[in-house]
């Protein structure tokens, strides 16, 4: 029997993106009449037990209770800095010498790893303390630890929001591939989600993804209650690896093209 | 590391001991040295008879024209296997071994005719197996005279010389070969480093810049596998899947085509291929899934104001209550312990639950693929992208890209296909004059193989991806068509697509703001023949 012949792509009465849109219509009307909702939706009103007002270095603790491989790896992070930026990290209860630029440094989870902040563009003199403080790990194929660090970004907006007197809190999570905006992603800018003060940003954080690190920045002073952290914040465990990498800075304004107002938050705030 | 040598090396030697049977081939299960060379030769000539015998039952190839004016070709097709054929077994001296096993001896290398024309008929050629097909052959260490070093001849690594300080009692199993356990003490070294150099040759990094690891770090990522393969119960490998984006397959509902050709259930990141058959039916192969590490992160931030000070006004006159001693002490903690990593292996996952299926046909012959720009890249240099066959020894590079590929074979038996059923492999068998003959009733399949040039990749980074498609049927096929829908984080590179068929290319957005790639190969594809076809994408 003679195969029909075979139409031009396109030209069919229904094209694949023409079902693929009918077939996801037709989804999202069934969840609506069946009373379903998305599984970011289902979160809306759920208890978390972690937010951002917590000690810094409490999630992280409730994590390494929880199980799983995450107590004693040491994951990389790669702190990146606006051009002329210098940060120092807490080692044996003293802060290291300034380091110029980027830095790339392998930390726990479970603790709060306090760094010192100096060359602030156009503050010159001030210095700022954040903390960095991990809620989850990677999972690399072997080898590939390095190549894929956890990105923290210090824009200067916000350093100098921190030295104006706020405090900026700042999640840096795991995108969702599902959710995974398409735009073409940058290694000298972050994209970020502004939220309201009433708003919790490690809940936000986690409906978008997987919340990866909590960067607070406002403290101005080098000195600490440690009764205000959680123990081991003084002089944690660090993993700075001996060799020269070359990091993206943070250009001094933010992508002028990249206009996030098109891609707002996939749910009411 | 001395005390974490034992426990690996006990685990290294059962898995490879558990291993060894399939490495020898139909006589493997057999213990006995001797009897595994036989049971090779065996297996080696039950091959070469079903080759012989394809070849006579194979059926003719179409041209373009021919299609649909050919009747169907014969119903059914007979394989057979006789277990008296004559062995063949290469008379190569067993070097001295005090323990009586055998050398595996090493087949002639068939050597293709060289080619550049892919549509010339193709040419017959035995397919023995080649010392690539067999990398996992373990050859015994050759004992010298008392007094002397022993020399491990261990495979593709040059060997190294070992010092020798007891008599030798029987070799044991390393993850690169065998080696006298007396020289073990003295060998530490070498087994760290052939430890570590085997490590970085499964996970793909070997020659590349070293990178200081963390003490702690190196345990976890020992293994092929993330994380040694350990990962929660109940979840599928890779994991955990939001650090992945995959591409091919066929998830959610079943992909079909319509009478009309609309094509339903295609969903992001599908791969699938259809195809008419001679009764005018459509039917949907679904290609592997291809996982790329390619994690993305973003951000929420969060302002506010910062209270220097807080007051508060506290009741008057409430009286104290009187507080157990001692209930008020804080303090804090000074020092904290640093967990520990278990210096220990989770397991390691091996391919073996790699489902394969061969097609009861001719065996091609490697060429080089006429109208392609370039060569074969190094990521889809395999057997079965040439000729679409596939070894043995390709199944460990091959299931890092490839997650499930349908296909069966057993280079060492009959090749035998029954529809959905567990195909019989006849091992051993002594009985004279035996024939068992599958029937089959002319059934059309293609199978699509997707690879990625990649395992790994940053956002910004490119892609290669290759999909290879096989008539492995016994029907002439007709307008073949390979769709591809790519998923959110993969853009597509305008011109990148080929094909090594002349075939019609289109593109369309899809719903995930990427696209929809679609190739019509214009010729029917014929019996046991196939095709490429590649495109490039970016990593957004």
């Amino acid at each position: 029997m003679t195969p029909k012949p075979r139409p031009p792509f396109g030209t069919t009465p229904r094209s694949v993106a023409a079902s693929l849109r009918t077939a996801a219509h037709a989804a999202l009307a069934a969840a609506l009449l069946c009373g379903a909702a998305t599984p970011a939706l289902a979160q809306v009103g759920a208890h978390y037990l972690h937010d951002t007002e917590m000690q810094p270095g409490a999630i992280g603790r409730e994590q390494l209770a929880r199980g799983g491989p995450m107590a004693g790896y040491w994951q990389p992070v790669e702190i990146v800095l606006p051009d002329g930026g210098a940060v120092s990290f807490e080692v044996e209860g003293q802060f290291s010498p300034p380091q110029e630029g980027s830095a790339e440094v392998a930390l726990q989870i479970g603790y709060a790893y306090r760094m010192r902040v100096t060359g602030i563009p156009l503050r010159p003199g001030e210095e700022l303390y954040p903390t960095i403080e991990l809620t989850s790990r990677l999972y690399p194929p072997a080898g590939q630890e390095w190549k894929f660090p956890v990105p923290v970004h210090l824009t200067v907006e916000e350093l100098q929001l921190a030295l104006q007197g706020n405090f900026v809190t700042r999640v840096v999570y795991l995108e969702d591939p599902n959710q995974a905006l398409p735009v073409q992603d940058r290694p000298d800018f972050q994209r970020y989600f502004e939220i309201a003060p009433t708003q919790e940003p490690l809940e936000t954080a986690d409906r978008l993804g997987r919340p990866m690190a909590v960067l607070r920045i406002g403290s101005r002073m080098p000195q600490v209650d440690p009764r205000a952290l959680m123990p081991g914040v003084l002089s944690p465990p660090i993993w700075m690896p001996p060799r020269e990498v070359t990091h993206p800075t943070v250009p001094q304004t933010a992508d002028p093209n990249l206009d996030l107002r098109r891609y707002p938050l996939p749910f009411a705030p | 590391m001395k005390r974490f040598l034992p426990f690996v090396f006990e685990r290294r030697m059962a898995s490879a001991l558990r291993r060894r049977p399939t490495w020898s081939g139909i006589g493997a299960s057999c213990a006995a040295g001797a009897f595994a060379l036989a049971g090779c030769s065996l297996g080696e000539s039950s091959r070469t008879t079903t080759i012989g015998s394809m070849a006579e039952a194979a059926p003719p190839s179409l041209s373009a024209e021919e299609f649909g004016s050919t009747p169907s070709p014969a119903p059914s097709v007979a394989s057979q296997q006789t277990a008296t054929g004559a062995p063949v077994a290469t008379d190569i001296p067993a070097p001295p071994f005090p323990t009586g096993k055998t050398n595996v001896a090493k087949q002639p290398v068939p050597v293709a005719p060289p080619t550049n024309d892919f549509s010339v008929a193709p040419v017959m050629t035995e397919a023995a197996p080649t010392p690539a097909t067999q990398p996992n052959t373990i050859q015994p260490v050759q004992h010298l005279e008392s007094g002397e070093a022993p020399v491990a001849v261990i495979g593709e690594p040059p060997a190294l010389p070992l010092t020798h300080s007891a008599d030798h009692g029987p070799p044991i199993m390393t993850p690169w070969g065998e080696v006298c356990p007396h020289c073990q003490p003295v060998t530490a070294a070498i087994w760290k480093r052939k430890a570590e150099e085997a490590a970085a040759a499964r996970n793909g990094f070997a020659g590349g810049p070293h990178v200081p690891q963390p003490p702690s770090m190196a345990p976890y990522t020992a293994g092929p596998q993330p994380y040694a393969g350990w990962r929660p119960d109940g979840l599928p490998a890779p994991w955990p899947l939001d650090e992945w984006i995959f591409d091919g397959g066929d998830a959610n509902l079943p992909t079909v085509v319509d009478p009309d050709w609309v094509v339903r259930g295609l969903d992001i990141e599908d791969a699938v291929g259809h195809f008419d058959t001679l009764d005018g039916e459509t039917v949907v192969s679904p290609s592997n899934r291809v996982a790329i590490y390619a994690p993305r992160f973003a951000a929420v931030r969060q302002t506010r104001g910062v209270v220097a000070s807080a007051g508060r006004d506290y009741l008057a006159g409430m009286i104290d209550a009187s507080r157990i001693h001692g209930q008020d002490v804080h303090a804090p903690v000074t020092t904290a312990l640093q967990p520990i990593q278990p210096q220990t292996e989770l397991g390691q996952r091996n391919p073996i639950s790699l489902l394969e299926r061969q097609a009861i046909r001719r065996l091609d012959g490697a060429r080089v693929l006429a109208r392609f720009v370039d060569t074969l890249q190094l990521y889809e240099d395999f057997h079965l992208t040439r000729t679409g066959e596939f070894l043995q020894g390709e199944k460990p590079r091959l299931a890092k890209s490839m997650d499930a590929a349908m296909t069966w074979t057993d280079l060492k038996a009959v090749q035998v296909i029954v529809d959905e059923d567990v195909p019989l492999v006849e091992k051993n068998a002594v009985k004279p004059d035996e024939a068992r003959i599958y029937e089959r009733q002319g059934v059309p399949c293609i199978r699509v193989v997707k690879m990625a040039s990649k395992g790994a990749a940053l956002p910004g980074e490119e892609i290669e991806f290759t999909l290879r498609y096989d008539n492995i049927g016994e029907q002439l096929v007709g307008n073949v068509t390979i769709l591809d829908n790519l998923t959110t984080r993969l853009e597509y590179i305008e011109g990148t697509a080929q094909s090594s068929r002349e075939a019609e290319f289109f593109v369309e957005e899809n719903e995930a703001r990427s696209l929809v790639l679609r190739w019509e190969i214009v010729d029917p594809l014929p019996v046991g023949q196939g095709g490429i076809v590649r495109f490039r994408a970016r990593v957004r």
